[in-house]
């Protein structure tokens, strides 16, 4: 009766994160599905469930583990808390973890199904289709297992991680040889285990830069993204001009488009994760700390983790860096600016940034002289960020409100 | 000297938790009293500029704590019930913040460590102590410095005996030193003898009591009275 209960309650879990977070995701690789080319899809499918080797099972193992990680993530915070004290063993706790795992993974599975199974319809039936499309279900729960933390992960994950990727080789062989590892272990993880924090090495900060510390602290190696994505901008501006002939004027244009779109790309995805992760900090407000330095030392954090667009441009084109770094101390306050009202936005810190970036860009691309404009604009948007700061209802319950109220759950992960 | 004039706050619309609230506070203890979710830590919160009142003024001797953030902000000290402290920075290191904040040498970060036995965990975050162990961490920032105007929301919860011994003592210390206190507790026993004021929150409207009664025992059925939310 119990774990029926449970059963029934980690069910309602999973699908609830199913409909929150994977239907969207489920109706834009449909969208891109008959948008773009649907033959390429059909033909990369064949292709790759024709040869029956490993490579499916590694591309689809990846997708699964990833989606499966993510929503371990939102399962698991709190079954190891107040939850454990309620008539339910260990054991059951991780095993029915895993099915809400394995529940929140579903549309991603409907997906993978779906392609292979429109595949088979085009091409004919290949061989290995029906191993694979067989795979899927169980991939989804082997790769919940390797997701849900368990005492023995060590020893369990890497072995869920070889089964995930032998059910999806599309070969009847390795999909026994799959079915054998899951249950294997199932046997071998044992009961549900808090995670561990990871701790990254600790700077010691005697006040001065503590603004900083807390910045790098709250996102950590999450910047790499939106530094790749930057990256990948200009990547493709450098491209783009190496493969064409333009005028000087043509080039400047491009470079100063480039090097802006890179900074306002790396900006937004940046604050996103800083809007999320570092909550407003109601206690501080009371110490003799200004609204005008707060908003102040965010925009000179964002602008120093900004510059490396700027020593780019630097070594290439130095006429568009005088226009890009006009620009960017506006860029850098208004993202400093939506950090702060973001937290009441559907479209979070990145949506505003990125519409005042884009628009600016085009601006300083098609008149460069408007970066001056932009520049000097720059102490009316601080007013405007810090006007936002202190307007800020910090303690209003919000979803998060918990990790600014310093609940001992919320601290218990990442 | 602090005052509140016509301070309104809400965090939903039409919901308004302070309407209009107009009060000075002078030296002394002061208990803030009213039941459940009156707004009785929306006002310590507004009073100490941890939240902007949607209209209306607070001013601490006589600057806007607003409009002089800083200047106003030096004599401010606030205890909230939640001890939100941020988990990236350890508590020596926002003890640290709150010394250069307040110009206090760095060794009276220390010292409230030692005071308060936190020094073996001075260097962990706070997703890394006890309740009582953040309680204690937000405690001991407030005992630096020597602030004039004192906020405590339940300053006495989630704390030994001995520690809450060392508060109260510290909190009459203050009161002695003419220190202007506002204390919201659901226990009021020891504050009863110390103090001579109450406000009491009602449907957002803050009621005056500035004379309590003298004997004790008179005095601490006024008190529950009003922490009830009765009229009198």
């Amino acid at each position: 009766m119990n774990l029926k209960a449970f059963l029934v309650f980690h069910l309602n879990v999973g699908a609830r994160l199913a409909l929150n977070k994977l239907v969207p995701v489920l109706g834009a690789m449909f969208a891109v599905y008959f948008i773009f080319k649907p033959e390429f899809f059909n033909e990369f499918f064949s292709v790759l469930l024709r040869e029956g080797s490993i490579i499916p099972g590694v591309l689809f193992t990846a997708i699964c583990t990833a989606t499966a990680s993510m929503a371990s993530k939102r399962v698991c915070l709190g079954l190891s808390g107040w939850m454990r004290h309620l008539p339910v063993s260990g054991l059951a706790t991780r095993r029915l973890a895993e099915i809400a795992v394995f529940a929140a993974q579903t549309p991603i599975l409907l997906v993978l199904i779906f392609f292979p199974c429109f595949s088979v319809l085009y091409h004919g039936v290949s061989p290995y289709s029906y191993a694979f499309i067989t795979g899927v279900p169980l991939l989804g729960y082997a790769s919940a297992r390797a997701s849900v933390p368990s005492r023995r992960s060590p020893v369990s994950k890497p072995l869920a991680y070889a089964s995930c990727i032998l059910l999806v080789s599309g070969r009847w062989v390795f999909l026994f040889g799959g079915v054998v590892l899951l249950f294997l272990t199932d046997l071998i993880s044992g009961p549900l285990s808090a995670p561990k924090r990871r701790r990254f090495f600790r700077a010691s900060s005697r006040g001065y830069f503590l603004n900083a510390v807390i910045i790098w602290r709250a996102v950590k190696f999450r910047m790499l993204l939106p530094y790749v994505i930057g990256a990948a901008v200009l990547g493709a501006v450098m491209l783009f001009l190496s493969n064409n002939q333009f005028s000087p004027e043509v080039t400047l244009k491009v470079m100063t488009l480039g090097g802006a779109l890179s900074a306002v790309l790396f900006l937004a995805f940046f604050s996103n994760h800083l809007a999320s992760r570092r909550p407003a900090w109601p206690w501080i407000r009371s110490l003799p700390w200004s609204a005008w330095e707060r908003v102040l030392l965010d925009s000179l954090c964002l602008f120093l983790l900004v510059l490396p667009v700027l020593v780019f441009l630097f070594f290439t084109n130095r006429k568009a860096l005088l226009f890009v770094a006009a620009f960017l101390p506006a860029v850098c306050v208004w993202s400093s600016l939506s950090i702060r009202k973001g937290r009441n936005l559907k479209m979070g810190a990145s949506g505003g940034i990125l519409c005042f970036g884009f628009i600016s860009s085009l601006l300083i691309t098609v008149i460069p002289l408007s970066s001056i404009a932009l520049l000097v604009s720059v102490p009316f948007l601080l007013k405007e960020a810090v006007e936002s700061e202190r307007n800020l209802k910090v303690s209003r319950w919000l979803k998060l409100h918990h990790l600014a109220a310093g609940d001992t759950l919320s601290w218990s992960k990442e | 000297m602090i005052e509140l004039k016509d301070v309104s706050f809400s965090y939903e619309r039409d919901e308004p938790v302070l309407d209009k609230v107009n009060v000075k506070l002078s030296q002394g203890l002061t208990l803030l009293l009213g039941p459940n979710g009156c707004g009785k830590s929306t006002l310590l919160k507004i009073a100490s500029g941890v939240e902007k009142p949607d209209s209306g003024y607070v001013f601490v001797n006589g600057q806007d704590l607003w409009k002089k953030e800083v200047e106003a902000r030096k004599s401010l000290s606030f205890l909230p019930e939640q001890p939100d402290l941020t988990p990236y920075a350890t508590i020596r290191e926002i003890l640290y913040l709150v010394c250069r904040l307040r110009n206090e040498p760095l060794s009276r970060a220390d010292e409230t460590l030692e005071f308060f036995s936190l020094k073996h965990v001075a260097s962990r975050t706070v997703r890394e102590l006890s309740m009582g162990q953040r309680r204690r961490a937000v405690f001991s920032a407030l005992l630096i410095g020597e602030p004039e105007h004192i906020f405590l929301d339940e300053p006495l919860e989630g704390m030994d005996r001995n520690i809450q011994k060392e508060i109260l003592e510290w909190i009459f210390n203050r009161k002695k030193a003419g220190a202007s206190i506002v204390v919201v507790s659901h226990t009021i026993e020891p504050f009863i003898e110390r103090t001579s004021k109450a406000w009491a929150l009602k449907d957002g409207s803050l009621f005056l009591y500035d004379d309590l009664p003298e004997g004790p025992e008179e005095r601490l059925f006024l008190l529950e009275v009003l922490s009830k939310g009765k009229s009198l």
